[in-house]
């Protein structure tokens, strides 16, 4: 070997002992540690997995737009995209534009569930603690990357049926409410044990989500009294509501000739917990005392199987379904004063309810319903069951709705008296369009984001925090913790009620 | 497609046309359509009575003349013998049916007087009972023998006659006979036998304690009468539990709860309970602890007053009205069993619930629930039931102060108004049960155990 050739190649072998040493000392290739993500947005999903329509659809755009919005405004570098499930509730027509105006892409998704140990390769450091002994996770197909590469998941839902989410990201979960709580009767379908036990299979995912969102205090105890979940780990955002402009503009005259000397608008849906047995019972009362009183027309998703069974559709022949159908075709009142409109688009719906006389709502429970806010964006009074969260929602929103007792039709009657012989001073109560306003999504997007801002842009996972004796708090929720002592990271709940 | 096809003869092939009867160039009518069933029948008898005729030829041509011989003697034989053979297994089926019967009748007596056992088990039972009875009398006999003891205290009236053979005073514990003031509440639970037993310890016994003066004239008196009626009966109230005043420390622990209903609960979260609210009701789920009425409360405090509340308690078993209550009413979330909890986690249960309820409908003297819940600071509250009045009017505790701890046992309406108000008025009912905790811890374990000991050892025997 010429010296030249020995010269040559030392200085490679060295060179190479320095590029070895780079490699060592290159904090990717250490054990415990995850390198800095080389992209500088992060990227967050928000994903509807089950196929809704209506409220839930339009609250997780809502929440999708509120998250842009609010990081755009703080200057944080984020990304986000929307998952949807595309079914029979199709999504209204324009129900993504402002997305698309936002540039937030969004695309559909089947749900499937995998078992866990197909998963060659995954980045454990990011996965919640003792996630690998749940057999089966929950797969968002899109056909393009299965939202692997967000940094953070939103699913809001938690029908996650057939297995737990996301093991490659943290994850929250935005739980609206916890009906089956106070109302069984709407898991009693089909086979009843079978219902229950894979709803309550569903809530084990809580125990792997970094957070639970929830938008009333009604639901943050629910979720921390019923579904187990921790308060450190309960992010409470504040309610807001989407204004109907748009239907302000496009005008779409009532020509139905039976609504022109007014009504009252029942919106509901298809659901026992909507309380229809007790407010037609209420209807019928009233209605039999005030013949001439304005007739209710009925709007709201599946509300159209009330009026007729509709061919091929199974949600006709759901036997809760059936009843009420028959109930109202079997009441000469309520044939005469009861106006079936079914669902209607946004535009349609803001044109009913724009002209109404009054806005009724008979829930027994559920999370507060915003049909009573719309209600007052239109200078329209609300009839409404008293419930803690139909409490917490008008107080949030300055309303003072009439209210009724949810288990008394008589109730629901003379409530309905009043509120027809008082209208005009109850339209006079009513917030103006500017206090609203202020309860709008875009007004209270960032207060949202705020929430969101730590959960979401805590950075890369760090090193293992050492062994938990909680199953329920994944590695990302239990370096928060510390965190949560500081109240700003979310509204102040009740104490313990 | 067969020609010549005549429709008045149905064969195996038919079925395909009649099937399928729009063929081209046939029409048939709808009539034609419908299966003979009878004729097909005939058919396949016909083909399989020649089919085995057939095979039997087929098999016959294959063998030699003697297994021929052979075989249609056995055939004769088996035709001959098949009339006696299904009568007797005729008889023998009516036999075994009439053997079920009579073994089900005997279970049923069996299990009447067993404490809802089966037959083996009611037996072994009784082996036990007779093994339990030679020990205690070879005991019994030893305690005679040795004369330094003078006097026998008996913390229950379980033994009996066995008990006999000891001539020193007994002292016997009477402490309830709930059993009689519920007979089918425990119908099948408590046997013929066991009440024998007590009503001998109370003949053999020299003198008779009872926890309370209520369980003393209606219970003890009222059913065993002929035996105490004429028997020096002590009233000693069970003594405080200062022992269960647990400082205050930042536990963090979690119990883990059973979940009683997998078929309709597949996931039963492990709850934090220092974050829940729920009411505790320590106590085993016996035919007289009225859980039931309990239940019903927090039914309607969750479904008609949407009250944030859950129920937990320590009861190792759940009988079966309640369990169907909470399947039927789908609570198995809302109703928390947390049984065979050491000292520390009953503490840790108590003291972080938001209300101690103690339902049950009788008890045999003062309510251990009620100094365990003070002493966590706990407010409590309890069944409108004599045992529990006495345990406060003994101290002169007015009515008035006491009444609004109570509850009307069997009312689930006014339990859930009671639950509903002590949740809002919990300092304020705390602070009430303070001050006659400051009254009922006077008397504590050490005054109990001094009138025992003073019962016990100026004992004599009473004939």
């Amino acid at each position: 070997m010429s010296d030249n050739m020995a010269d040559t190649l030392y200085d490679g072998a060295s060179r190479l002992d320095d590029i070895n040493a780079d490699f060592r000392a290159t904090p990717k290739f250490a054990m415990k540690q995850r390198p800095e993500p080389t992209r500088t947005a992060t990227k967050v999903a928000v994903l509807l997995p089950a196929d809704y329509g209506g409220g839930t659809l339009r609250g997780a755009i809502n929440l999708a737009i509120q998250i842009a919005d609010g990081a755009k405004a703080t200057g944080d570098q984020l990304v986000v995209e929307f998952g949807y499930v595309d079914g029979k509730n199709s999504a209204p027509h324009g129900a993504f534009a402002e997305l698309r105006e936002r540039g937030i892409p969004y695309r559909t998704m089947i749900v499937t569930s995998l078992p866990q140990m197909h998963l060659s390769l995954v980045d454990k450091s990011r996965t919640p603690e003792h996630f690998e002994a749940e057999p089966s996770i929950l797969v968002f197909n899109d056909g393009v990357s299965n939202f692997d590469d967000a940094d953070y998941r939103i699913i809001v839902s938690d029908r996650l049926i057939g297995g737990v989410a996301s093991p490659t990201s943290p994850f929250a979960i935005v739980a609206y409410d916890f009906i089956q709580r106070y109302v069984p009767e709407i898991f009693d379908s089909g086979d009843p044990a079978l219902t229950w036990r894979t709803c309550t299979a569903m809530m084990r995912s809580y125990q792997y989500a970094d957070c639970v969102i929830v938008t009333s205090s009604q639901a943050a105890s629910d979720a921390n009294a019923y579904a187990g979940v921790p308060r450190a780990r309960l992010v409470q955002v504040p309610m807001s509501f989407d204004p109907l402009e748009l239907a302000d503009t496009v005008s779409a005259p009532i020509t139905d000739k039976r609504l022109e000397n007014g009504y009252i608008v029942w919106t509901t849906n298809a659901t026992p917990h909507k309380n229809h047995r007790t407010v037609l019972k209420g209807l019928t009362t009233f209605y039999s005392k005030n013949p001439g009183a304005p007739p209710s027309v009925i709007t709201g998703v599946f509300t159209e199987h009330f009026a007729r069974a509709i061919p091929g559709d199974p949600v006709s022949e759901v036997p809760y379904v059936k009843e009420i159908r028959d109930l109202i075709a079997n009441n000469f009142s309520l044939r005469r004063k009861l106006i079936v409109k079914g669902n209607l688009s946004d535009s349609d719906y803001s044109s009913l309810l724009k002209s109404a006389t009054a806005l009724l709502h008979g829930a027994i429970f559920d999370n507060g319903t915003f049909s009573v806010v719309e209600a007052a964006w239109h200078g329209v009074p609300a009839i409404s069951s008293r419930y803690r969260a139909m409490e917490e929602l008008s107080e949030a929103f300055e309303l003072t709705p009439t209210y009724f007792d949810a288990t008394d039709a008589d109730s629901l009657a003379d409530m309905l008296e009043l509120a027809l012989r008082n209208l005009t001073s109850l339209k006079n109560a009513l917030p103006t369009r500017e206090q609203l306003r202020q309860h709008s999504r875009d007004a209270k997007g960032p207060a949202v984001w705020a929430l969101l801002r730590p959960r979401v842009l805590s950075g890369p996972p760090m090193t293992d925090l050492g062994p938990s004796d909680s199953m329920s708090c994944s590695r990302s929720g239990r370096q928060r913790l510390d965190r949560q002592k500081d109240s700003s990271y979310f509204l102040p709940t009740s104490s313990r009620d | 497609m067969r020609q010549g096809f005549d429709s008045n003869e149905v064969s195996p092939h038919s079925y395909e046309l009649l099937a399928y009867p729009v063929a081209p160039g046939i029409l048939l009518e709808p009539a034609k359509r419908r299966l003979d069933l009878f004729k097909r029948l005939k058919i396949i008898l016909r083909r399989s009575g020649s089919g085995l005729q057939n095979t039997f030829v087929y098999v016959g041509s294959h063998l030699g003349p003697l297994p021929l011989t052979l075989l249609r003697v056995l055939a004769i034989l088996a035709s001959v013998l098949m009339l006696p053979v299904a009568l007797l297994g005729m008889a023998l089926f009516a036999v075994w049916r009439t053997l079920m019967r009579q073994l089900a009748l005997l279970r049923d007596r069996l299990n009447t007087s067993g404490w809802w056992r089966g037959p083996s088990q009611a037996l072994m039972a009784r082996i036990v009972d007779a093994a339990f009875d030679l020990e205690a009398q070879r005991l019994g006999k030893r305690i005679q023998r040795n004369s330094e003891i003078a006097s026998i205290f008996v913390p229950f009236s379980f033994i009996g006659k066995p008990l006999n053979v000891i001539r020193k005073p007994k002292v016997i514990v009477f402490p309830d006979a709930v059993h009689g003031v519920f007979p089918t509440r425990y119908y099948g639970h408590v046997n013929d036998q066991v009440t024998g037993r007590i009503r001998d310890s109370i003949d053999i016994a020299d003198e008779i304690i009872c926890y309370s003066k209520h369980v003393a004239v209606s219970q003890l008196l009222h059913f065993f009468g002929e035996q105490a009626a004429d028997k020096p009966i002590q009233v000693i109230p069970q003594g405080f539990f200062h022992e269960l005043a647990v400082p205050d420390c930042d536990d963090d622990r979690k119990l883990r709860f059973v979940n009683r209903f997998p078929e309709w609960c597949s996931y039963l979260p492990s709850y934090e309970l220092r974050e829940v609210p729920y009411i505790v009701y320590p106590s085993v789920d016996r035919p007289h602890k009225n859980f039931m009425t309990l239940l019903r409360a927090v039914e309607l405090l969750i479904r008609r007053h949407h009250v944030n509340i859950k129920l937990v308690t320590t009861s190792h078993a759940v009988n079966p009205d309640c369990a169907n209550f909470i399947v039927r009413n789908r609570l198995f979330m809302d109703i928390l069993y947390a049984p065979e909890l050491n000292q520390a986690d009953l503490a840790f249960l108590i003291r972080n619930a938001r209300l101690v309820v103690h339902a049950s409908l009788a008890e045999g003297g003062d309510i251990f629930n009620f100094s365990r819940g003070v002493v966590s600071d706990v407010p409590v509250l309890m069944s409108d039931i004599p045992v529990v009045r006495e345990m406060f009017e003994r101290w002169n505790i007015p009515e008035s102060t006491f009444a609004s701890w109570l509850f009307p046992a069997t009312d689930s309406e006014a339990l859930a108004l009671a639950i509903k108000k002590a949740l809002v008025d919990r300092s304020a009912l705390l602070e009430q049960q303070r001050e006659a905790y400051k009254q009922l811890s006077k008397y504590d374990y050490k005054a109990m155990a001094a009138a025992y000991y003073d019962v016990v050892s100026n004992a004599r025997l009473h004939r």
